[in-house]
């Protein structure tokens, strides 16, 4: 079966001029949708959860969020890269009283988590990976960032 | 090896647990113990601790201590970024000692 990249191409926001976490999900959530990945709830979904159980993460040298919700609301694995000019205030995983500033988001797409495990632990070994987040925060194309994340395959 | 039972909880119960409970089983192996995770939201840890036999609790998302009385409970998010898995780990050795685990 032939290897499948996490990232799809028009997943990949770059120096997107945005300032608020809803921004963010409605913008990824339109990719999304166009590329089948997700149902129109998933947006919605997103940004509900997260006010919930936030998903900041101080990684590698960069704060990042990976924003998600329940498998309901996809239709198949897949994930996105917004990168924003400007930080925008997320809370922290596990302690939604420590805000962070993330410039960086993965919004996911998780179909199967259980199934998708080795996924989502070469995943986790970007946030690890200092040079890599330094990578996507700086890429000036999608290109630059599929050289980093099309080592996630599934 | 001794034989452990974990709950990992996350808020959807599937994508944070699972990312974190496979790290988990892989640390605690080698220091000696055999684990059984199970995965859950916040909502449903009550329901699985009266179930049965829960020796620890790894959290990514707040949890309501009440839920799981006398049950260690430890934050687990630094195992998702892989950049503070000593604290993690020290506090699940030193709650599993003191339980004779």
């Amino acid at each position: 079966m032939e290897e499948k990249n996490l990232v799809e191409r028009n997943c990949i926001l770059l120096d997107q001029d945005i300032h608020s976490f809803e921004e963010v999900i409605q913008l990824i959530g339109a990719e999304f949708e166009k590329a089948q990945i997700v149902k129109p709830t998933y947006v919605e979904a997103v940004i509900a959860r997260e006010k919930v159980f936030p998903t900041g993460l101080a990684a590698d040298g960069h704060n990042i969020a990976i924003p998600h919700t329940d498998p309901e609301h996809v239709l198949r694995p897949g994930m996105g890269v917004v990168v924003t000019k400007e930080p925008i205030e997320v809370s922290m995983m596990g302690s939604p009283d420590i805000k962070l500033q993330s410039n960086i988001f993965f919004p996911l797409a998780m179909e199967h988590p259980k199934k998708q495990l080795a996924l989502l632990r070469q995943l986790m070994s970007v946030f690890k990976t200092k040079e890599d987040l330094d990578s996507i925060r700086s890429a000036k194309t999608p290109e630059e960032v599929l050289a980093v994340t099309s080592k996630i395959k599934f | 090896m001794s034989e452990i039972k974990v709950l990992s909880v996350c808020g959807s119960g599937t994508v944070s647990s699972a990312m974190v409970g496979e790290r988990i089983v892989e640390l605690l192996e080698e220091h000696g113990y055999e684990v059984e995770i199970q995965e859950v939201n916040p909502g449903m840890v009550k329901g699985a601790v009266s179930n049965g036999d829960i020796d620890l609790i790894a959290f990514t998302s707040p949890i309501d201590p009440a839920d799981a009385e006398g049950i260690p409970q430890i934050n687990s998010v630094g195992l998702l970024t892989g950049l503070d898995e000593e604290t993690f780990l020290d506090a699940a050795l030193e709650a599993l000692k003191e339980m004779g685990k």
